[in-house]
């Protein structure tokens, strides 16, 4: 598929689901959490899966977004156009400086995922033990009577719904488009052999640096929006290790090799999840039934299931 | 901060560090043979910790001899999460196994908490309130008591890993599954045993930990996490690499209790684990150093 | 014959057809996850409330309409919660919410109830922000987490008018959202008092050894414990505390330390103190009548977070009746202008359920001890169930 169709073809479903759902604001909650951890998860796999850089930090990311729309609104008032740009620089800043430490020091595999866990963990208590971020409370946001769509506080919740939909947009067309270029081949280049590649002369640091920042920063952009609609952020919600393996998760599911495969992922287990859990009788049957899927998933379907089905849809 | 409660921090340290390395020395045994990561150790932690808790309240069996008997229980389940879930996850890519292994535990969690709801059940014998003066230092009698069963243990263990064939054959697999197999060593046989000696140190470790802790579904998540940085830092897969970032994670963890408020001091083994991988990339015991 | 049945049929279906259609109350409740016991518990007392308010004949003010409870999982986790939330406004309606146990689940659940103008009553989260953001939805049975230094600042001059001498005061807390909230209350409030605290330790949930927290504890030489946590991590704590040989006084903060959990300690907890939001032995008649009528449905004592479900289920039923709407703006309304000083909804400390300007009751909270292994109210003595034992 060319880069233009994957475009055409996920924007495509996704405005058909939205013109299904957006008269039902249970649904569109749903849809729009479809598309956040979609988002996420795709982020992640650019580097995940496509550069070879396991990432179980990128919580931090999303936390730096979500904690500077917070804390910004919260005490100065400052409007999402102030605050977005300050999450997401805030987020390729801390993503120079982790990278340029993990990758001048030659961390791999395991070892890198484990110190970007480290470096989300830490933020993760630092956060907990400030005062001005409201540490392990959280901070409430306001939340106007009326629509406010300088603050983006919307009582529908379709405009939330588009704000997020092109963000998603957005990064599989950014996405696409380097794939398609020298960078992108680069990156699966250094995730394929990285000895090989630096051999014929590819940058491998500043490569990798370059896909970490752009993946720091759409996830801090996701951190921002998440702040944004829900109106609430504590360090359990976007800071917690939790949120960076949801991305894993999605993205096993989805398939690692495609750029898109991580928001089949998403697609899958987040409507499912939820629905199950708000039509089944028994609590926690939601539960098993995921923990059950996600072994069998895993264990079945290898290349994931956009994997699987392009391998299918090629042969 | 006076010097007795420093040597205080520093005893309590050592103490948890006895029982992180025997939790994490099973992780990284599995993970040294088989290259899984198992992110349901935490639960059969849990398992075996329930298992301590009713062989107290239903037979009325100390924790301590209970190990005897929740030990061969958790190696059965091993060899039985090995036939069962492993042998297959075996051929899937490394981080579908992390996957498989995510699955188990929240499957495993929940099962626990229909099981036996969410109430902590505590084993409560007279020796769980005593402690044992050593000069300024003050030590509860069960955790030296888990200290140094847990000496004993690892020190057993070492030994039957670097004298014994047994030993020589996990590590010949370790080293080279193709080179091992080519040598007539039947690998399934030997990932059956990591697996069998990796979740029944588990079977130590739970009934300990339970007459020091409590025990409720979510409890060995508690550990999960720790247990992991723990392996890492010392190098995964490596024995006394996991002894070693155990004493590091406990002392540190425990020491920067003393002077720091617990979320800053909880930062603080996750900071020196950065140092250490940024100095020691492949942990502390890997001695292979790659530019 | 045929006949008859006919009849009865017809009229079996003209009785339901002129029934009101029941007031919808959605409750958010943590039934799986790492606090699943807990909300158990809170079910049970929100299922208790409305069969006794369909048993009697259902809310007068809506033509006899009766209440129906839709419980929803929150999985012990804030997004979940959350999302339950938004489905039980959006999709069944609901014409009220009422939970979400935790902190961390209720604020991010009430900023949906807040969204879509319908009614929260919180009822057992102590953060205070929750009522002091000025929002027009939420309201709260529970009362503030710093409020707990003015109980216990005036509890301990009580003790020190009975000649007990207490100088020096340390802290133990949970370094998370629950002893991070009760805790600064303290800090703050205490002082105020001419109450001194001489130190203070912290931890995180799950704390496998607490030895060097009890040993900086005992140095502080400490004559009054505060503790602020879960009961999981009390019960380490205690123990530790054993070991060193140190003996204060202890007052814990919240339902966990009225835990029967902690009973299982023995002669370890005799005589600890608990300051806590409600107590099953108060001498109020509402709660008489509430600790009989669960420990006849279920079986056990209920806790001080079953009597908070309780009352606020209670409240949105009555709030109902008076202003004879679900309309769930009217029922705001209905609920700001309640005033309960009596009837089962009554049974809080406090002369009467009623909500402030910013949605909070004003309610005080009880001084519980462990006596003869049991826990019984102490103070104040205008409800306490039994007198303060001063043995040591």
């Amino acid at each position: 598929m060319s880069s233009f169709r994957t475009v055409t073809m996920v924007t495509a479903v996704l405005l058909v689901v939205f013109a299904a759902v957006s008269g039902n604001r249970y649904y569109l909650d749903i849809f729009i959490f479809t598309c956040f951890y979609g988002t996420l998860a795709v982020c992640w796999n650019m580097m995940a899966g496509l550069t070879g850089l396991m990432s179980l930090g990128h919580a931090l990311f999303v936390g730096l977004g979500a904690y500077s729309v917070a804390w910004g609104v919260s005490v100065h008032g400052w409007s999402p156009l102030v605050t977005w740009p300050m999450g997401m620089g805030l987020a390729v800043a801390a993503a120079f400086v982790i990278g340029m430490l993990c990758f001048r020091y030659g961390l791999r595999g395991y070892f890198f995922a484990i110190a970007t866990l480290a470096f989300g963990e830490v933020a993760f208590f630092m956060v907990s033990a400030t005062e001005t971020l409201g540490r392990s409370d959280g901070m409430i946001m306001p939340i106007s009577s009326t629509d406010i769509p300088g603050q983006l506080q919307f009582f529908e919740k379709w405009p939330y719904a588009l704000i997020i939909m092109t963000i998603l947009i957005g990064t599989i067309g950014v996405g696409e488009a380097l794939m398609r270029s020298r960078t992108g081949y680069y990156w699966r280049a250094l995730r394929d052999n990285e000895q090989a590649a630096e051999a014929l002369g590819v940058n491998a640091r500043a490569f990798k640096l370059r896909c970490f920042m752009l993946s720091a920063g759409i996830s801090a952009l996701c951190g921002a929006f998440y702040a944004n609609y829900v109106a609430f952020v504590d360090p359990r919600s976007v800071l917690g290790v939790e949120l960076s393996i949801q991305m894993l998760v999605y993205s096993i599911v989805g398939g690692m090799s495609l750029l898109w495969g991580p928001l089949v992922g998403a697609a899958v287990l987040v409507p499912f999840s939820i629905l199950l859990r708000d039509y089944s009788a028994m609590p926690g049957g939601d539960i098993v039934v995921y923990a059950v899927l996600l072994a069998v998933l895993a264990l079945l379907l290898p290349q994931g299931i956009a994997g699987w089905f392009v391998s299918k849809w090629r042969t | 901060m006076s010097l007795d409660i420093f040597l205080q921090a520093i005893v309590s340290g050592l103490a948890n560090a006895a029982m992180y390395a025997l939790i994490a020395v099973g992780l990284t045994l599995v993970f040294g043979v088989m290259r899984i990561i198992n992110f349901a150790h935490g639960e059969f932690l849990m398992i075996a910790m329930y298992a301590g808790y009713f062989a107290w309240s239903l037979l009325g069996i100390d924790p301590i001899v209970a190990i005897v008997l929740v030990t061969p229980v958790l190696m059965i389940l091993g060899t039985l999460l090995y036939s069962g879930v492993m042998r297959f996850a075996l051929r899937v890519p490394e981080i579908n196994q992390m996957a498989v292994t995510l699955g188990l535990s929240m499957l495993f969690q929940h099962l626990a908490l229909v099981a036996f709801t969410g109430d902590n059940m505590l084993v409560t014998q007279a020796r769980a309130v005593a402690g044992v003066e050593l000069g300024p230092v003050v030590v509860q009698v069960n955790q030296l008591i888990a200290c140094g069963i847990s000496m004993a243990l690892l020190a057993t263990l070492y030994l039957v890993l670097q004298r014994t064939d047994f030993g020589l054959i996990m590590r010949a697999v370790a080293q080279s599954r193709d080179g091992a197999a080519l040598s007539g060593i039947d690998v399934t046989g030997v990932y059956k045993w990591a697996m069998a000696v990796g979740i029944g140190t588990l079977g130590v470790a739970g009934p300990l930990l339970v007459s020091i802790l409590y025990v409720n579904p979510h409890v060995g998540a508690l550990f999960t996490l720790k247990a992991f940085v723990i392996v890492i830092l010392g190098g995964l897969g490596n024995f006394t690499g996991a002894l070693l970032g155990a004493l590091i994670v406990g002392l540190a963890e425990s020491i920067a209790g003393a002077w720091f408020s617990a979320s800053v001091a909880a930062a603080v083994p996750f900071v020196i684990l950065i140092l250490i991988l940024l100095t020691r990339p492949e942990g502390l015991m890997n001695r292979s150093r790659r530019a | 014959m045929l006949a008859q049945l006919a009849v009865a049929l017809a009229a079996a279906f003209f009785a339901s057809a002129h029934a009101a259609e029941p007031l919808k109350i959605g409750v958010l409740a943590p039934i799986t996850g790492a606090t699943a016991a807990d909300g158990a518990r809170l079910v049970k007392a929100h299922q208790l409330a409305v069969k006794e308010i369909n048993a009697g004949g259902g809310i007068a003010g809506l033509e006899g309409a009766k209440v129906e409870l839709l419980i929803a999982d929150t999985q012990s986790k804030p997004e979940v919660g959350r999302h339950a939330a938004e489905r039980l406004i959006a999709r069944d309606e609901v014409s009220a919410l009422l939970g979400a146990w935790a902190s961390a689940v209720t604020m991010p659940s009430m900023q949906v109830a807040e969204r879509y103008r319908t009614p929260f009553i919180v009822t057992s989260a102590v953060t205070d922000s929750i009522t002091e953001r000025n929002l027009q939805f939420v309201f709260r049975v529970s009362p503030k987490g710093s409020w707990a230094a003015r109980d216990v600042g005036s509890f301990i001059n009580y003790l020190r008018g009975k000649g007990v001498a207490i100088d020096k005061v340390a802290l133990a807390y949970e370094d998370g959202p629950f002893g991070q909230a009760v805790s600064k209350g303290y800090k703050k409030g205490l002082p105020a008092q001419g109450i001194h605290i001489v130190g203070e330790e912290t931890f995180r949930t799950g704390s496998p050894d607490m030895s060097t927290q009890a040993a900086k504890l005992k140095a502080t030489g400490a004559d009054l414990l505060l503790i602020v946590c879960y009961v999981d991590d009390e019960v380490v704590l205690l123990r530790a505390l054993a070991a060193q040989r140190y003996k204060p006084r202890v007052l814990g903060y919240g339902g966990g330390h009225v835990h029967p959990t902690l009973l299982q300690l023995g002669p370890m907890v005799e005589g600890a103190f608990g300051i806590v939001e409600w107590m099953p032995d108060l001498k109020k008649a509402a709660t008489e009548h509430f600790a009989e009528a669960y420990q006849a449905a279920y079986g056990e004592m209920p806790l001080s977070n079953a009597a908070q479900a309780y009352a606020a289920t209670w409240a949105i039923a009555l709030a109902a009746d008076a202003g004879r709407s679900r309309d769930p703006i009217k029922l705001r309304d209905s609920l700001r202008a309640l005033r309960l000083d009596s009837g089962p909804a009554s049974l809080l400390p406090n002369d009467a359920l009623a909500f402030d300007a910013a949605g909070q009751n004003n309610v005080g909270n009880v001084i519980s001890q462990v006596i003869g292994g049991r826990f019984v109210t102490i103070w104040p003595e205008a409800v306490a169930g039994q007198s303060l034992r001063l043995a040591h």
